[in-house]
């Protein structure tokens, strides 16, 4: 986070211990503090002892340099007096370091299997920066179980500015064809918008981003030769599918657990006109109810390469980009 | 005609179709062994493949190819035996020629297995090589030739280099002018790069000025003969050398006036009558020579009207001041390069340098150049060992547009600083 201190704090004598836990922050916590340095702060800088100057000094020092190349996107402006106020961001002293203290938080459906996919999704760069920040507790994958629950976790957090503000929720599409969300997923993308920074996949769900290379590796992966030939079955229909049909196709239960939706109007339309029996038959119940578990540990299954011959890495690089610019 | 950027594919660990935007200023960064080298020597490999006399269209023989064979040149990520060039010009006619360029492993030669020229409206004309050998083992020189809009016709087409003509009477002259212009772009290519590797050979002590230098070589040489020969012409070169020096480094250069020989001098500027000769001082002060000397030919507009400078590690060996002000110097040096309009001056930096990177921020802020002069290339290793290239675009605030910039790179050093600030701290505040 951006940290802009009005120069009138530095002349409140009161401020001074508040200030240096603020520059503190700072360097432990990576937000970045901006302040005149030729500013009031100056002075009150210099009514320091040596290594607390030095250290404030380094805060600012360092947090121009991180803003350089990797500026935050949220700004938070940290005023003498006066009321919390959130859009944009206006805090007294006190509230802005309450609000400094908290974790970056990414409510996921499952903290496990999306924290994976999402890494999956990263240069190793974002990578590392997502790893780091869970490592110094600065950035948390929360539970948030199905997009129902999730959902009422949202609405809970729709009077709390704070975690509005450090808060991105991440979720399935459910679309059972392109550009039709399920109502479910939809409910939640309109409980977050326009206050909570959001991703709705625009596949059907993160199952739906594991390049068919992974997937023929499950298919052969496993010993019971029974079950393997069932898997290469399954896998066979799954990749006669288009694109576009794969990307949408229910891949944990299959085309009998979608066909329950059609009496709720929810449908494929026209996606899957074109597939024969033999593939709907192979794919009735799905492929797999563990297959996010493929994209443990990133990158061993498949590489960067597999997602953009599957067409998946600008969305998903592309998620992971926003995310390292609100988290930092 | 303006050289606006290049493709590479099958090309070292570039094993995809990966483009080259060329904007005054465009800046390769990455870790080492990334890529970069590679991705910017293919400039001046293709420069040197486009000479009348290179040895076929790879110039294998050229110092930037390193003693390579074609099997070091194409990717070792398939077992295809292509490379895949294409120059892309700022020009009414012709917009890209894009070569495939195939081993012949019998015959120990390579041939262009395909040639195309695009103008505004597409391809326009596609010279496909027939495979077969000539009785002394040589590929052939069939080619089918579609011209736009006509059916292919099959004729001989020959190649000195990457440079194609032909005399076939069959050729229609369409495609005969078609492919003269080219040639005569290609040309121009040759002459307009200017390569300077990253380790630059030592500036010699005294030499002698003979004849008049041709070009900055890509080890450096010649630049302190071209200085020698421009300080009997008014020394407009020197006069621009010596004064980066004064700014940087608090010293004057000069080249004192000898019966036969030349030898370039540093003074400090409070103390002109000292004289140490630059092999003397430190190894930042010549590493840097040919740098300036190349920046200097292109500001006073003798190195043709749309240079190219392709330059590795420009700022090598100097101290963090030094390289802020040449990075100031480089800025400087689009700024005016927009500002003289017509053909433009267009370098290309491999660098490691953050000084270089936030001197250009600097000057995108201050508004001395456009944002859109300036692009920077993240050049990384994918898993499989190919290289990826990520375009880092940057705002009006100097910004990287849309977080391109890879996180955490240039960040270990204020990493260290701030463990070290906590840990002072932890001490002084126990």
């Amino acid at each position: 986070m951006r940290v802009l201190v009005e120069d009138v704090l530095f002349q409140i004598p009161a401020s001074t211990p508040l200030l240096i836990t603020l520059f503190f922050h700072a360097i432990r916590d990576r937000h970045r503090v901006v302040a005149d340095p030729n500013g009031p702060y100056r002075a009150w800088a210099a009514r320091l002892d040596d290594d607390t100057r030095k250290f404030c000094d380094n805060a600012l020092d360092f947090s121009a340099l991180a803003e350089s190349l990797e500026p935050a996107v949220i700004e938070l402006r940290v005023v003498a007096a006066g009321t919390p106020s959130w859009r944009p961001p206006r805090l007294p002293l006190v509230d802005a370091l309450e609000l400094l203290q908290r974790p970056y938080k990414i409510l996921v459906e499952d903290a496990r299997s999306d924290r994976a996919f999402l890494l999956a999704m990263c240069t190793p760069e974002q990578r590392q920066f997502f790893e780091d920040r869970e490592r110094r507790g600065l950035l948390e994958f929360v539970h948030g179980g199905g997009v129902s629950s999730m959902n009422t976790v949202v609405e809970a957090l729709a009077n709390d500015d704070r975690a509005q503000l450090t808060t991105f929720v991440l979720f399935d599409s459910d679309a059972l064809r392109p550009g039709v969300p399920s109502p479910q997923s939809e409910q939640l993308r309109a409980a977050c918008t326009p206050h909570i920074a959001h991703h709705q996949l625009r596949r059907r769900f993160i199952e739906s981003y594991l390049p068919l290379r992974a997937l023929s590796d499950w298919a052969g992966s496993i010993r019971n030769s029974k079950k393997r030939k069932k898997r290469r079955h399954r896998f066979a229909a799954l990749a006669r599918l288009t694109p576009a049909q794969r990307h949408f196709y229910n891949m944990k239960k299959g085309f009998l657990e979608d066909d329950k939706r059609a009496k709720a109007a929810q449908t494929a339309g026209a996606l899957y006109d074109g597939v024969d029996h033999f593939t709907r038959e192979a794919l009735a119940h799905g492929l797999d109810a563990h297959l996010s578990a493929l994209f443990h540990p990133p990158g061993a299954r498949f590489s960067e390469r597999d997602l953009k011959d599957d067409g998946s890495w600008q969305e998903g690089s592309g998620l992971a980009a926003r995310l390292v610019e609100l988290a930092r | 005609m303006s050289l606006a950027g290049y493709d590479v594919a099958k090309y070292r660990s570039f094993l995809d179709p990966t483009h080259i935007d060329l904007r005054p200023l465009t800046l390769l960064f990455g870790y080492n062994s990334a890529g970069k080298s590679a991705l910017l020597r293919a400039l001046p490999l293709i420069a040197a493949s486009c000479h009348r006399n290179a040895s076929g269209p790879i110039a294998l023989e050229s110092e930037v190819a390193r003693g390579a064979r074609f099997a070091d040149i194409r990717s070792r990520f398939e077992k295809g035996s292509f490379v895949e060039f294409a120059l892309d010009f700022d020009a009414e006619d012709i917009r890209q020629i894009s070569f495939r360029v195939f081993d012949v492993e019998s015959a120990r030669e390579q041939v262009v297995e395909r040639l195309q020229l695009r103008d505004a409206a597409g391809l326009v004309l596609s010279a496909v090589w027939t495979p077969s050998l000539e009785p002394s083992g040589s590929p052939s020189s069939a080619y089918a030739v579609t011209l736009r809009n006509s059916p292919p016709v099959q004729v001989r087409v020959s190649f000195r280099g990457l440079l194609p003509a032909s005399d076939d009477p069959g050729m229609p002259a369409a495609a005969v002018e078609l492919l003269a212009s080219a040639a005569r772009k290609l040309d121009e290519v040759y002459s307009s790069i200017h390569w300077l590797q990253s380790v630059r050979a030592p500036i010699p002590r005294y030499a002698e000025l003979i004849t008049r230098p041709t070009r900055v070589q890509s080890t450096g040489a010649n630049a302190g003969a071209i200085l020698a020969y421009d300080k009997f012409r008014g020394g407009r070169l020197v006069k621009r050398v010596s004064e980066w020096y004064e700014r940087a480094t608090q010293h004057t250069l000069d080249l004192p006036d000898e019966a036969d020989r030349y030898s370039i001098v540093l003074s400090p500027s409070n103390a002109p009558l000292v004289r140490v000769n630059v092999v003397d001082t430190g190894e930042g002060m010549t590493q840097v020579l040919p740098v300036l000397v190349l920046l200097a030919q292109a500001a006073e507009g003798v190195l043709g009207p749309s240079p190219v400078l392709a330059i590795e590690h420009p700022e090598l060996h100097l101290h963090p001041n030094a390289e802020r002000e040449l990075s100031k110097l480089l800025c400087t040096s689009v700024a005016s390069s927009v500002a003289t309009g017509g053909g433009r001056v267009r370098t290309i930096l491999e660098t490691h340098s953050h000084h270089v990177l936030l001197s250009v921020q600097l000057a995108i802020v201050h508004g001395d150049i456009s944002p859109d002069d300036v692009l920077v290339y993240w050049v990384r290793e994918l898993d499989d060992g190919q290289s990826s290239l990520d375009a880092v675009k940057f705002d009006e605030l100097a910004r990287p547009i849309d977080a391109k910039w890879p996180p955490g790179v240039f960040s270990e050093e204020l990493e260290q600083a701030r463990a070290l600030a906590l840990e002072r701290m932890r001490r002084a505040h126990p």
